[in-house]
């Protein structure tokens, strides 16, 4: 299963602890490039033009860490993940 | 708070039971499944499922999982039967549930053509018992010809696997124009045109009569006209209804769907979620009206954790809103649709509809806009998705489609200049 939030943290609120820096991983083999990320965190994931996923950023932006998480959820194919959490 | 009870052990039933887990829930989670099989994806049965050599394990978590990390009883093979809202509970086979919050989420059944339920040769998609025995169908020898009666997205993309497969493939469809409630006449058209385009044959307008067989195995159709078709195979493509018929009694109010308020309640304690959700989305309501029920691959995900989340705190349940999103692959190509068919007020903002694409259409109703549809476009939708989540103006799409479309030739002018280097 992949590994979304810390058990116990509140999922759509950003906490006020500090956050460790957070590392975007994308398993290419699953990303088709549906753009559900795009549409959730615009600053850090894109569809190109043929379909690829462009990451803009390897680790979260600070404070765009709960539109990120909420852009791993959403994936359909469940390519992405968060590192360091 | 003690015991969450969720109903339906697909995609928003999963998610359901992961979202609280991942909140810290504590109490007991029970997950309910008609099917034996634990939870599994979907979107690909209709797609690379049938087509590819090699067929993927479309399941999402191995039972290990539940068990373990999401300490999830799971309670497969036997469909829920009746509920009781008023001493809150459920009935599965021959036991009685007792919960405290619960999450309906039982999907919705394919539609079937009455009488030709046990017939060798006729098949629906919706469950994965329907999908390995319809990838043996197209896959044996003697299957030439595929006939697909409707042709809706999940008839369209059985349709495009048949070609791919290298079968005769017609499509019938009793409306005049394909899809036009889900995009809009105009948008319909266009995508029939990706059909023919690919060889396979569309006939619209047709009503198919009777199922022809012989020694219990389908020949073939014969239409409205008298007119018959032979063929090998027959996919039924003709929708899904919610399936509630377990209900009956229960004292929710059924309408195509359970009905729920905005924050998903269906009753005190009681959620839906997914195919069998029909809910007023507020984001339309001011052009649209009423509820909607979406079979989406995006709000089952989405509604299933909202409405676990509500189960297990109704006090901090919020209204649910969204802009519906799906797509669907038909041969090589990826046709996206974000947002509502309201209106027919469409504009082709990129590209070339009367070919069948690529192609962006934007969608208007008042001032909004509501929708955009892309095919083989995918950079496209979800910058309009996120306008139409924004209550964007019909002049901020258009702007953004000049922005873009100027983008674009910018890039083509490079990648033509890069060319020019390079020989």
């Amino acid at each position: 299963m992949v590994a979304l939030a810390a058990p116990g943290e509140s999922w759509h609120e950003d906490t006020t602890r500090e956050e460790v820096s957070m590392k975007i991983q994308v398993d290419w083999d699953r990303c088709t490039g549906m753009g559900m990320c795009e549409s959730l965190a615009p600053d850090v994931f894109e569809v190109d033009d043929d379909g690829s996923l462009i990451v803009h950023a390897e680790e979260v932006p600070e404070g765009m860490e709960s539109d990120v998480r909420e852009a791993v959820a959403a994936c359909p194919t469940e390519a992405l993940s968060l590192e360091g959490e | 708070m003690t015991h969450l009870v969720v109903v339906g052990a697909s995609l928003a039933g999963l998610r359901a039971v992961e979202a609280v887990r991942r909140d810290g829930f504590d109490g007991d989670v029970t997950l309910v499944g008609a099917e034996e099989h634990l939870p599994y994806d979907r979107p690909p049965l209709s797609k690379e499922y049938l087509s590819a050599d090699e067929c993927p394990d479309p399941r999402y978590r191995e039972e290990e999982t539940f068990a373990g990390d999401l300490d999830v009883e799971l309670v497969l093979g036997t469909p829920a039967s009746a509920l009781d809202t008023t001493a809150r509970t459920l009935t599965v086979g021959d036991r009685t549930l007792s919960y405290d919050g619960l999450v309906i989420a039982t999907g919705a059944h394919a539609r079937v053509l009455p009488g030709t339920e046990h017939l060798e040769g006729v098949h629906t998609v919706r469950t994965l018992d329907d999908a390995i025995a319809l990838r043996a169908a197209l896959r044996a020898e003697h299957a030439k010809r595929l006939t697909v009666v409707g042709a809706g997205f999940i008839g369209s993309e059985v349709a495009a696997v048949g070609r791919k497969l290298g079968l005769e493939v017609t499509i019938l469809e009793a409306l005049e124009t394909p899809l036009a409630r889900a995009v809009g006449e105009r948008m319909g058209r266009a995508l029939t045109h990706l059909h023919r385009r690919h060889g396979t044959e569309v006939r619209t307008g047709v009503a198919v009569e009777e199922v022809l067989s012989e020694d219990g195995r389908v020949t073939g159709v014969r239409l409205g006209d008298g007119t018959e078709l032979a063929t090998d195979v027959l996919v039924v493509g003709i929708g899904a209804r919610p399936a509630t018929d377990w209900l009956e009694g229960s004292g929710l109010t059924i309408d195509d769907g359970v009905v729920a308020d905005e924050t998903l309640a269906a009753a005190p304690g009681v959620y839906v979620a997914g195919d069998v959700a029909r809910w007023p989305n507020a984001l339309f309501t001011d052009v649209a009206d009423g509820t909607m029920r979406l079979e989406h691959w995006t709000s089952a995900a989405d509604q299933g954790g909202r409405a676990a989340r509500h189960a297990v705190d109704p006090s901090a349940a919020k209204a649910y809103e969204t802009v519906p999103y799906f797509w669907s692959d038909w041969y090589d190509g990826r046709v996206q649709f974000v947002g509502i068919a309201a209106g027919e007020d469409i504009e082709v903002v990129a590209g070339d509809d009367t070919e069948g694409g690529p192609f962006t259409a934007i969608y208007r109703a008042g001032d909004r806009i509501v929708g955009a549809l892309a095919v083989d476009m995918p950079a496209e939708v979800m910058k309009y998705r996120r306008l139409i989540g924004g209550r964007k103006s019909w002049d901020d799409a258009l702007e953004l489609a000049e922005q873009r479309r100027r983008q674009r030739a910018e890039k083509a002018r490079r990648a033509a200049e890069e060319q020019g280097a390079s020989t």
